[in-house]
């Protein structure tokens, strides 16, 4: 049992960059970066799929090219009938998808990934989506290891994949903050979201590092890092790390990350490494444990 | 039909409170984890939900039970046995979010009228739909994150009642979709049925006002004579780089919606519903005594420009906004 | 304060009857039964503290400002107090406005919150008067000024 191997995924991108540098970004990721799968497509904000569209078709293409399996992602909040449309197109594909609304289950039969976007907190409830065809879980990331466990012990056949990297995606909202804050409508929101390639960072009163701001989500100031001990990872049937892209290089965290789940470093020196990456904001681990999402990373 | 004023109870005498002053229907949940407002004190014991049932029959109101946090893996008896006591409680529904308590209402209590919370954020017609194909519900609990227009549009496409939001706390971020609370205390409304839990928030007095803390992080700070609010994440008061403090995500502001009363009416909601089981009587008899008599009024097509100032003094910060049903609130 | 100790005996009366009486009412407390609650009314010239609320309670007049450890202390005009204790006023309202100031432990006041809330008592009952003799609290309360009010003064 300790001997199988931990994949390695690279989540949707939750931001709002230029289709010229999503091109690039995968195009070095199918070429250079230790991953076993990757996950494309518009989670946050229909309004940005459509500029994204062909850049995300080429990465596809190359990503294939370069042995990645690639999973289309299905938006999380579903606001009018353009953002229906496009689920309903991702529902219609044979290949596997990540359902991020279950308003994609409505009309589909084939497999799919439940993402950490929906709400699924145990065993029982896992286990009315594998029998609807759910194929693999990623954890809402409130849930500690236990929990996680839980679940897996629970629901055995179910692939276990923990969001392992990456800034937490918190929150969904009908409103965009990003518009908000620079006193738009969001309906006329100029894409102003895609200044801020990790989120718009928010502070407290007193000036403390708190929150990033991304469109109508709001994510954490902190990355998250599941840098608990493989044997701990194990146990709660987890069976791949979610990377969640990030402006630092995507590359190397990919690399650490594959030394980690290969054994070769431990958890506190993945830390280490991934601090020397510039991670956009300080690491953080509390969930894991069932405590506050903010406790600081730590082993 | 005239629209069903569903209100909130906290405890049995907040909910005689709630239905003596014009309540149609009360929804309440049982004193442990498996609802959405778990506060210390709050809530109702098995014997209480019984008794609470067979007192508001008496009087020709609804009892509705609120079952709508998500089960912690390894006790999910704990959720099914809270479906289990609503239904021998003779309640005439559960309000449930969770997969795994709608398949044991829908498989266990076939009898017993399914509701879907507004945690289980269900927005659109297809997810509508796919909870009333799997799990039979009648009624769907609105996201606070549409506008009548939309509400009106969705009611086109589904076959099932909905109920709306129209006065009370105000959720800015989609509900049943937010972690923001468990980021800074460890505990939110899906983990542990209660956001920003009291026992991580404090008020101090710093320089002569106010500050609100949640888990030490300064969420606000009033001056002597300003109106104070929760401190609730969304509701803070936050610094962008280089800039003051300013309420990014929402003021300290309340739900009332009591002008849109008649729009939601002719968009086709068969309820509306009242926030606040942590609130108490003196609250709940208010707000439901003024909003039956606006659904009355409105009934005999009178006015009822008069009746919506008349709760501004119960509203977070003293100030009311009818949210996400108005567009420009985007 | 030479009267003060009657005074007490009262209070602390009062408080165990409605124990006696409904001893569901404190069950809601929970881990807040044990707790030190100060009532601490800004136009009176003492502060109630009463430990422990639930089982042995205990209701001991003690000076503005008293500096002994309290779980939580509400602060706010004496009317404005008696309303919320009684039901007929919403404690949130009078946080939103400034008209009470509450320190302490959020945890045990929202737990003292929502017991009182259910509890459905009357400043008779809290005083442990008839109380079809004091139908208003303000009534209640007014005599609770005119007997007591001399006699800790």
């Amino acid at each position: 049992m300790n001997d199988v191997r931990i994949g390695l995924t690279l989540g949707p991108l939750m931001f709002n960059w230029a289709p010229e540098r999503v091109a690039d970004f995968y195009a070095r990721i199918a070429d250079e970066a230790p991953v076993d799968r990757v996950y494309l497509g518009e989670v946050v904000c229909g309004k940005r799929s459509p500029l994204l569209e062909p850049a995300l078709a080429t990465a596809a293409e190359r990503l294939e090219r370069g042995g990645k399996q690639v999973v289309w992602s299905g938006l999380s909040i579903p606001a009018n009938r353009r953002d229906r449309r496009a689920i309903a197109g991702l529902s219609a594909a044979d290949e596997v998808i990540e359902v991020n609304d279950l308003s994609a289950l409505s009309a589909r039969s084939g497999p799919f990934v439940a993402g950490p976007l929906l709400n699924v907190y145990n065993e029982d409830a896992a286990r009315e989506l594998l029998m609807r065809g759910c194929v693999r879980l990623c954890p809402n990331i409130e849930l500690s290891l236990d929990a996680v466990g839980g679940i897996a012990r629970g629901c055995p056949e179910l692939e276990i994949e923990l969001f392992a990297f990456g800034r937490l995606p918190l929150a969904l909202s009908g409103r965009c903050y990003h518009a908000r804050v620079h006193g738009l409508h969001k309906d006329a929101c100029q894409f102003v979201c895609d200044r801020d390639p990790d989120g718009l960072a928010v502070q407290t009163l007193e000036g403390r590092d708190f929150l990033a701001v991304n469109g109508v989500q709001t994510l954490s100031h902190g990355a998250h890092v599941a840098a608990a001990p493989l044997t701990d990872l194990r146990a709660a049937g987890v069976g791949a790390l979610r990377l969640s892209p990030h402006s630092l290089d995507m590359v190397a965290v990919a690399r650490a990350f594959r030394n980690f789940a290969d054994g070769r470093v431990e958890p506190a020196a993945l830390l280490v490494a991934l601090r020397g990456l510039d991670p956009p904001g300080p690491l953080v681990a509390g969930y894991l444990h069932g405590q506050a999402g903010a406790a600081p990373a730590a082993v | 039909m005239p629209v069903e004023l569903v209100c909130p109870a906290g405890s049995p005498a907040m909910l005689r409170a709630a239905v003596e002053a014009g309540a149609d229907s009360v929804y309440c949940g049982l004193r442990d984890e498996t609802n959405a407002r778990n506060f210390p004190g709050l809530n109702f014991s098995p014997d209480e939900l019984a008794d609470a049932v067979g007192w508001a029959r008496g009087r020709g109101a609804k009892v509705l039970v609120a079952v709508n946090t998500f089960a912690r893996p390894g006790v999910t008896e704990r959720w099914r046995a809270a479906v289990d006591a609503a239904a021998d409680a003779g309640a005439h529904a559960v309000i449930a979010a969770d997969l795994a308590v709608l398949s044991h209402a829908a498989k266990q209590h076939p009898g017993l009228r399914l509701h879907l919370s507004v945690q289980a954020a269900a927005g659109s017609p297809e997810a509508i739909a796919f909870y009333q194909r799997e799990y039979g519900v009648k009624r769907v609990v609105l996201p606070r994150v549409l506008s009548v227009e939309e509400i009106a549009a969705l009611m086109r496409e589904v076959g099932v009642e909905t109920e709306a939001f129209v006065f009370g706390g105000l959720c800015v971020m989609a509900e049943g979709r937010c972690a923001l609370s468990s980021y800074v205390t460890g505990r939110s409304p899906n983990l542990s049925g209660v956001c920003s839990p009291p026992e991580a928030v404090a008020f101090t007095e710093e320089g002569g006002r106010l500050v609100t803390r949640l888990a030490d992080f300064a969420m606000d700070r009033f001056g002597p004579d300003e109106s104070a609010g929760y401190p609730t994440l969304c509701k803070g008061r936050f610094a962008l780089e280089g800039e003051d403090p300013a309420y990014l995500f929402e003021d300290p502001v309340s739900l009332n919606a009591m002008a849109l009363l008649a729009a939601l009416d002719r968009a086709g909601v068969s309820a509306v519903k009242v926030e606040g089981r942590q609130r108490g009587k003196a609250y709940v008899a208010r707000v439901a005594g003024v909003f039956r008599q606006a659904i009355d009024a409105l009934a005999r097509g009178q006015s009822i420009d008069h009746l919506e100032p008349m709760l501004l003094d119960l509203a977070e910060g003293g100030r009311q906004t009818a949210g996400a049903y108005r567009k420009t609130w985007r | 304060m030479a009267l003060r100790p009657p005074v007490e005996a009262v209070l602390t009366a009062a408080l165990r009857r409605v124990g006696r009486r409904r001893p569901d009412v404190f069950e809601r407390l929970g881990e807040a039964a044990d707790a030190a609650f100060v009532l601490q009314p800004t136009d009176f010239p003492v502060a109630f503290r009463l430990a422990p609320v639930a089982g042995s309670g205990r209701v001991k007049v003690v000076r503005r400002g008293d500096s002994q450890p309290f779980a939580a202390r509400i602060s706010g005009p004496l009317a404005t107090l008696v309303a919320m204790f009684d039901g007929s006023s919403d404690a949130d309202s009078a946080f939103f406005s400034r008209r009470i100031k509450v320190e302490g432990d959020t945890r045990a006041l929202v737990a003292l919150h929502n017991t009182l809330e259910a509890a459905e008592l009357t400043v008779a009952d809290i005083l442990g008067l008839p109380a079809a003799l004091h139908p208003s609290a303000n009534a209640a309360f007014a005599r609770l000024r005119r007997s007591f009010l001399p006699a800790i003064q």
